[in-house]
């Protein structure tokens, strides 16, 4: 039985087809390089772009896994979280192939499917797949949280970002250091030539350890959620502090030092809901999910660590293949009213 | 005089947001605006689809999307 995915809740149109035990036969990813020059993804040009190239992914994902419409059992999209207008595209389109031959349908959550990127199977890897149950930690662009996954239907939120995303903080830093967007590779590539304890930003442990940011307010402090707000304005107050042409000269201890603020930030509550839990294993998926220095910090935590490849950590419609294998599956023509969300859960 | 062409499509709020950012300057810069519906002629369809609007200064194309203020400036000052 061969699935049919679509995700296009931000700046990737993505289409993939993936087989009932998990391995992947196609996975097409086509990322929109038109935003950068605007600093930051413009949401209505997102949706534009995905009408323009959506059918197109398609089409090329079929080749790729060899089939057609017709070896297709399961048609299956991101209903939300994400960018309403640029959701709707892939949501639609989905609906429409599935409706096209009255296939069922499974609407996926975004979320989920960052989930279920750890239950694909990659043989090129060597990947058999990771299963419940399991703390996962999705650090991405638009979104940060802990997840306790007990089944491969559900998980339970137990730490989530009270403001921004981590991959959010990476970008704007590197916006800021002048590296361009989206930067967060490159701030790493320029951290690696820098010292960590130059500065010193809020969420770092040599900030926490002076009784620093966050300390104050208690439940906080020893909680499982995170907050990176603070750590943008603070490299913001750094970089007028130190004038343009210092500020030039120590980039690379600033990108040192910033990256391993968030990262100490992550960690920290990763190994705090990894003993609050109980759980043994842990998995880490969205965009930061590249970041070395995250890497190599959650493996130092004595946890056993599944990381998907990285075509599977960023967004992809293959981990909403896997998703749909395990969800709602509607008939036709049940789902043709279905509506995408923007934040926070499913519509019922 | 210098003519600022706009290509755009009914319905698209980018296009009205930029006509409506032209309009403004208008007087104080001294253009003539000029609204092109793309989907009246199949050539321009087909070369701007989706990446409306397109903003043009006597036929060279500035900008898609949004407009910049402060480039059209110059390039009008440019041009006096």
């Amino acid at each position: 039985m061969s699935i049919l995915a679509l995700e296009t809740s931000c700046d990737d149109t993505c289409a993939a087809v993936v087989e009932a035990d998990g391995s992947i036969s196609a996975n097409v990813i086509s990322s929109q390089d038109v935003h950068g020059r605007f600093g930051g993804v413009v949401p209505e040009v997102a949706s534009r772009h995905h009408l323009e190239r959506v059918n197109a992914i398609v089409d090329a994902a079929l080749r790729e896994a060899g089939t057609e419409l017709g070896g297709i059992a399961l048609v299956a999209a991101t209903q939300g979280p994400g960018l309403v207008g640029a959701l709707l595209v892939g949501l639609s389109t989905a609906k429409a192939l599935a409706a096209a031959r009255e296939l069922p349908f499974a609407p996926v959550d975004h979320l989920q499917g960052h989930v279920a990127a750890n239950f694909l199977r990659a043989a090129r890897n060597g990947d058999e797949g990771f299963e419940p149950p399991f703390l996962c930690l999705i650090a991405s662009g638009g979104h940060t949280l802990l997840a306790h996954v007990r089944s491969l239907d559900g998980f339970d939120v137990v730490g989530r970002t009270l403001d921004d995303a981590a991959g959010e903080a990476f970008d704007k830093g590197a916006r800021m250091l002048g590296l361009g967007y989206p930067g967060g590779a490159a701030l790493e590539r320029l951290a690696a030539g820098g010292d960590a304890d130059a500065f010193c930003f809020p969420g770092s442990r040599r900030e926490r350890a002076r009784g620093g940011w966050g300390s104050a307010r208690q439940s906080f402090a020893s909680g499982l959620d995170f907050s990176f707000a603070g750590i943008k304005t603070a490299l913001r107050y750094q970089l007028e502090e130190l004038g343009a042409a210092e500020a030039r000269g120590r980039a690379a201890d600033l990108a040192a030092s910033y990256q391993e603020a968030i990262v100490d930030s992550l960690v920290q509550r990763v190994e705090r809901a990894l003993e609050q839990t109980g759980l043994s294993r842990l998995a880490v998926g969205g965009g930061v999910a590249a970041n070395g220095e995250l890497r190599q910090r959650v493996r130092e935590l004595g946890a056993t660590v599944h990381i998907p490849a990285p075509a599977l950590c960023t967004d992809n419609a293959a981990m909403i293949a896997s998703a749909a294998r395990y969800g709602e599956q509607l008939a036709y023509p049940e789902y043709l009213t279905l509506d995408a969300y923007a934040t926070g859960e499913r519509a019922p | 005089m210098s003519t600022v062409t706009v290509y755009s499509k009914p319905d698209c709020h980018l296009c009205e947001q930029a006509m409506s950012e032209l309009r403004a300057l208008q007087a104080e810069l001294g253009f003539e605006l000029c609204e092109r519906d793309i989907t009246a002629d199949e050539r321009l369809l087909r070369a701007y689809f989706e990446r409306i609007p397109v903003i043009a200064l006597e036929g060279e194309e500035l900008f898609d999307y949004f407009v910049d203020e402060m480039v059209l400036r110059e390039r009008l000052e440019s041009r006096r």
